[in-house]
């Protein structure tokens, strides 16, 4: 049917079908700023556009339901280069991150102030209340769009966009516009979705109704006579390569556990068959005419059932290891079943794939029987740690294709040259023929940090020479992406009356799935960044990790660390009350401080010797006596409300900035002709505004302004290998290397301007504005670079720097929430939440609190409301925002205020620590104690549902 | 999958489309039609074929008149929550619907159309004791109560309008619901409408969502407490419980829903009149 609508402000006539969704309609027509992040369930609102001036959902329209009406996209609010009051103020308070949700968002506040010119919180709260926002955290929304309203009418306005630090620095500590968030805001072209062609094929992927089967047969003939289909990968065709897609360093502490597609299924939603068609229509016609004989097996869905004498094994492989065999592998292999592959160590981590262990460690400091021997009181517990999801609002997404007789995959990815290098196992081919480009990325949070889907549509389309697009449904990111590693944390804490603690333990029990991505590093993790906050002398661990049929599990931003901070932070307020000291004395007793030596670090080595370390820079104190003023702690409150009830807890937290010794970085400055620069960074920025860090960098170095320097990060060809963008590594390792290519590159400037100047580089210094200054002349960049050019010159400047670490920079932070519980119906409020953390000094402060309000908004939902449900067949029944409830605007803790706490660390650049993932360590805790506080109930399972709350207050008759 | 769209122009065409369309719908704003869990959870062989979308028909528009406020079927829940005229239990009721994208486009005709238990405007509308016009075959209108309607209309007969007595839209209300995010679909919800005081309850009206298959009214109850003094609250949530009888699924477990359900329904009747 023909329909007739104005498409911002343009008159259009087209052809509809009738079952034409909006949203693919709009972007058929080449609105790029549609987004799509719940297929059309109509709950995350990233497609949403001005209908009517209203806004609206546009997955949830119809087509030919815009007949006669007028609809508005961002793209009608970026006509010209300059960006719109709403834009530029988005920007300037930097709550543009991954910006997948930018476009939705900036249509929403037009909406909002063209009725309310001057709009309170409520309003606002209102207004962005259908757009789910994973990276923000929403809370500096309500002064961006404040800055918006005054901007509307005095388009100069400014006002203090974020707190300022670093007194010698010009750039670096001041909030400066996110140098990817105008193209962002303006619905610009930038993520793997806009890059994809005409012409180009789709993925399709068949998978497992089964937890737990073999494949005894499968027939594709009927399927590849379907028109359109162009090629069917089983496990009849399927390369025999086993590898791991964790995206971690080369050799991976993860076994090599998995083919592209192998002959058994180990959870509902493994693959079975990919179908590359010229359309989806096709493809999925094809799919329905696959007949796939499985041979089902029982299967395990938990830590206990998996390692029940008798359990179901899921990996009955053959198991090597490239180095540190154990003597009895063939006797052990004697058991292996061919269908089940195999399974590859690179060297020992301690698993027994046929008693379904996938990884153990266990080490630890001092003696701790005596330790518990000379407590007074001890707390001995089990937490128990749900499975969660990422939920970037764009899910796994991959388009790939070839460009001559090289592999280009354009990727959503956290790790590129991880990816180029497993893509290569893969395809058999060397690293030279693949080209990774990382586009701009519409969230991660470690979900990105593995390969699920990159490598098959590599290998496809290395097969068939077409381009392919694949992009995850949002049931798919659920079933057959990475979650949270699932853990019951044991946390045994003995304390002496006068509060010190004398012994620790801690026994993780981890699930890790079907595959055992991270499988040892995430659960060790939840020990590595929870015991060196203490100070104790007596400390150990173990951690063990099973396989089971669950969906696959991975990285989360936190990594582990938020499993053990909630057991031990917890288990420490337990033990405070049980006698019946304040916990803040407890932990003001205990805690580490500058100068402490960690000791237990030489137990907790990434599949590797760990080293004792000294912390050098220790935010822990201030952050500390900050919080309690800010929620007078100590102090009761009441509400009026008889039905409610208040209380008060906190946390400490740490994580780590990269991995020392494992991680690395590399950047490159080039002196462009008029003495701009261009930065060549192996970075992945993700959102968080890495790639504004290292320009920060670079032009505080060389001084000049931000604006004269542009980056290009994350394009395996184009620029230098990075290990990615994960383990809190971006801007202590990524930026690190900026900043060492920047010195380097002064060091050449100022040589040939000594050259140029005739004077000793000794009497020569680089001074804004992009000038090297000596006793006697001075000259610019731009004449060096004129002359570097020159056919007598030497050649452009261009300089590398590197970045490693031997020792470890800790930020450290503190977590504080006041809940309201109802006792009637067990539901909680966040009254006030206040998030202190040091990350040493705040590069880009605005973004690094963005981060904080993110990270801690995530876990407020995995604390409350998130967890993944299955059934006794192993099928997740809540693969959706239906019924997988992530918090959004209106679940905001009332007062929700986060502060950085700078200290000054030696090693990280400028003074420098990770921000992003220590965020998500403290909200467990702190609200479990709050509840316990207000109503005198230790919840010690994830989620503190209502229905847990009241079942723990014995409320519920059966 | 939809394979034809109509734009009728009147109610009678709408009518007669729909009558004559075997596998046809009535569209609205479409958040209900229109979204992936009606294509994954209504069995293929009962999708709409033939969309009929109700936008030219003319039902929009609220209106106090003399008997009450006629509020036009197509409204959609955003203008409910802003227009002047409405009563603000059913405003506050309808602003408890998910979020403002949906409420900008859902519409009070295929709200009520959809009889779900925890339908928040069919719910407040139940206690408010409003009625609804709709057209039958041939295009005959016909007026009747809205519960009435909800048990007993068929699928064919197109709401055109809903009435809120003036009488209804002046009692004391209280509305609550039970969600796991504030975005959320409503698990439990409990609007009551009283007159009276604690002393005497000269009118109590209460309607639950999510404790049975439709949202009901609790007419027993409303008769044990007509006319007497207001019980204790926990007496109160004794006297709610045994009209509750939900299912366990996902968003929680009977014995769960039961107690929080007898919770709001006490909270929502003591609210009702002024006692909290």
């Amino acid at each position: 049917m023909k329909i007739t609508f104005l498409l911002n402000g343009v008159q259009r006539q087209e052809e509809v079908e009738p079952r034409e969704r909006a949203d693919a309609f709009l972007r058929r027509l080449g609105v790029l700023s549609i987004r799509n992040g719940c297929n059309g369930e109509g709950t995350c609102g990233a497609c949403a556009v001005r209908f009517d001036g209203r806004l609206v959902n546009s997955c949830i329209l119809l087509a030919a339901q815009l007949d006669g009406h007028q609809v508005c996209t961002v793209e009608f609010y970026s006509k010209h280069r300059t960006l719109s009051a709403i834009q530029s103020a988005l920007v300037d308070i930097g709550v543009v991150q991954c910006g997948y949700c930018s476009a939705a968002l900036i249509c929403a506040i037009e909406e909002l102030l063209e009725s309310h010119p001057d709009p309170s919180d409520e309003e606002i709260r209102d207004a962005l209340s259908g757009i789910f926002c994973r990276c923000t955290g929403y809370q500096q929304f309500y002064k961006a769009i404040k800055l918006a309203a005054k901007r509307r009418s005095d388009p100069h306005f400014i006002c203090e966009f974020a707190p300022a630090f670093g007194e010698d620095t010009r750039l670096v500590g001041k909030p400066a516009r996110k140098i990817d968030a105008g193209k962002l805001v303006r619905g610009q072209k930038a993520y793997v979705e806009d890059m994809v062609e005409p012409g180009a094929c789709v993925l399709y992927m068949l998978r497992s109704p089964h937890a737990h089967a073999y494949i005894k047969s499968i027939d594709t003939a009927a399927a590849l006579e379907v028109p359109g289909v162009v090629y069917i990968l089983t496990c009849e065709n399927s390369p025999t390569i086993h590898y791991n897609q964790a995206g971690q360093g080369f050799p991976e502490p993860s076994p090599y556990d998995r083919q592209l597609i192998g002959r058994k299924v180990r959870h509902v939603g493994d693959r079975v068959a990919a179908i590359v068609a010229e359309n989806m229509d096709a493809a999925q016609a094809a799919a329905a005419k696959i007949k796939v004989e499985y041979e089902v097996l029982p299967h395990v869905l938990t830590v206990d059932e998996a390692k029940a004498p008798g359990a179901p094994i899921v990996h009955k492989a053959k198991v090597s290891y490239v180095v540190g065999a154990p003597d009895n592998l063939e006797e052990y292999n004697q058991k292996a079943d061919p269908r089940d592959g195999e399974v590859i160590y690179q060297f020992p981590i301690h698993g027994d794939p046929h008693r379904n262990l996938a990884a153990s460690v266990h080490s630890g400091i001092g003696d701790i029987e005596k330790g518990f021997a000379e407590a007074d009181a001890i707390v001995d517990e089990w937490y128990d740690c749900c499975q969660i999801q990422c939920t970037p609002v764009e899910p796994h997404v991959v388009y790939t294709r070839m460009d001559g007789d090289r592999l280009v995959i354009h990727a959503s990815t956290q790790v590129p040259w991880h990816l180029r290098r497993i893509v290569a196992s893969i395809v058999q081919t060397k690293q030279n023929n693949i080209r990774v480009i990382k586009e701009r990325v519409g969230g991660g949070f470690g979900a990105k940090q593995d390969i699920v889907l990159e490598e098959l549509c590599a290998y496809l389309t290395w097969v068939t020479g077409r381009s392919i697009f694949q992009r995850f449904t949002r049931e798919e990111e659920f079933i057959a992406s990475r979650t949270r590693h699932l853990a019951k944390v044991r946390c045994k804490v003995g304390a002496k009356k006068d509060g010190t603690v004398t012994a620790i333990y801690m026994d993780v029990q981890a699930n890790t799935g079907p595959y055992g991505a991270h499988c040892l590093t995430v659960p060790m993790n939840a020990c590595s960044k929870s015991l060196p906050l203490i100070d104790c002398p007596n400390m150990a661990f173990n951690v063990e990790t099973w396989y089971s049929n669950i969906a696959p599990t991975g990285a989360y931003q936190g990594y582990g660390a938020p499993k053990g901070s909630f057991a031990l932070q917890l288990a420490i307020a337990e033990v405070s009350h049980k006698l019946g000291l304040d916990h803040m004395e407890v932990i003001e007793k205990n805690r580490v401080r500058e100068g402490t030596r960690l000791e237990i670090l030489k137990s907790l080595g990434e599949g590797r010797e760990g080293q004792a370390e000294t912390i050098m820079s220790c935010g822990l104190g201030p952050a500390l006596s900050r919080g309690r003023e800010l929620i007078e702690w100590g102090k009761r409150e009441e509400s009026n409300d008889p039905d409610i009830k208040i209380g008060k807890g906190f946390a400490i937290v740490q994580q780590g900035s990269g991995l020392p010794g494992l991680d690395s970085a590399n950047a490159e400055v080039r002196l462009l002709s008029d003495g701009t620069f261009m930065v060549l960074s192996g970075g992945t920025d993700l959102g968080t505004g890495l790639d504004t860090v290292s320009c920060k960098f670079v032009a505080e170095i060389l001084k000049v302004d931000l604006e004269e320097v542009s980056i290009l990060s994350g394009d395996t060809d184009a620029s230098p290998f990075d290990v990615g963008a994960y383990a809190s590594s971006g801007t202590f390792f990524s930026g690190g290397a900026a900043r060492n290519a920047a010195r380097n590159m002064a060091k050449r400037i100022l040589e040939v301007a000594s050259q140029r100047l005739g004077e000793p580089v000794e009497d020569l210094e680089i001074v804004y504005h992009g000038t090297v200054q000596g006793k006697k002349g001075k000259i610019t960049f731009a004449e060096i670079a004129h002359f570097a050019e020159q056919g007598d010159g030497c050649g452009q400047l261009m300089a590398y720097g590197h970045f490693i670490v031997d020792k470890a920079s800790f930020p450290y932070g503190a977590h504080f929430a006041q809940v309201a519980v109802n006792e009637r119906t067990g539901e909680v409020k966040l009254q006030k939440y206040f998030c202190l953390e040091d990350c040493g000094t705040p590069i880009n402060p605005e973004l690094a609190l963005g981060q904080m309000y993110g990270g801690v908004l995530k876990t407020i939902g995995h604390s409350l409301y998130e967890q993944m449900i299955y059934d006794e067949q192993g099928r997740c029944l809540n693969p959706n925002f239906t019924d997988y409830k992530v918090p959004m605007i209106l679940d905001l803790p009332e007062v929700f205020q986060a502060e950085l706490i700078p200290t000054d660390d030696p090693l990280g650049p400028f003074g420098a620590k990770s921000i992003s993932e220590i965020t998500c360590n403290g909200a467990a805790p702190c609200i479990a104690e709050a509840i316990h506080d207000a109503v005198g109930v230790w919840m010690r399972d994830w989620p503190f549902t209502p229905e847990r709350i009241l079942r723990a207050l014995g409320r519920i008759r059966e | 999958m939809f394979s034809k769209f109509y734009q009728p122009q009147s109610v009678e065409e709408a009518v007669a489309l729909r009558w004559r369309e075997p596998r046809s719908a009535y569209l609205g704003g479409g958040t209900i039609l229109n979204t992936l869990s009606y294509a994954q959870e209504v069995p293929a062989s009962e999708q709409a074929q033939t969309v009929i979308s109700l936008e030219r028909v003319g039902l929009g528009g609220i209106s106090a008149e003399e008997e009450g406020l006629r509020i036009g079927a197509g409204t959609t829940l955003q203008e409910l929550c802003e227009s002047p005229l409405v009563c603000p239990a059913l405003k506050e009721a309808t602003g408890m619907v998910v979020n403002r994208n949906i409420r900008n486009i859902a519409t009070v005709g295929g709200n009520l159309a959809l009889r779900a238990s925890t339908c928040n405007v069919a719910a407040m509308l139940l206690a408010l004791e409003a009625e609804v016009e709709v057209a039958l075959e041939g295009g005959q209108r016909k007026r009747l109560p809205l519960e009435e309607y909800l048990t007993q209309g068929l699928p064919q007969w197109l709401l055109t309008a809903v009435w809120v007595p003036q009488h209804s839209a002046q009692m004391g209300w209280g509305a609550r619901r039970y969600v796991r995010t504030q975005n959320d679909i409503s698990i439990l919800l409990a609007y009551a409408v009283a007159a009276g005081s604690a002393q005497r309850i000269d009118e109590v009206r209460l309607v639950m969502g999510g404790v049975g298959p439709q949202s009901m009214r609790l007419r027993q109850l409303e008769d044990e407490l007509k006319g007497g003094a207001l019980p204790a609250r926990d007496q109160l949530v004794e006297m709610v419980r045994p009209y509750l009888h939900p299912l366990s699924d996902l968003r929680g477990s009977a014995p769960f829903k039961r107690e929080v359900g007898a919770q709001i329904g006490a909270w929502a009747i003591y609210r009702a009149l002024g006692q909290l």
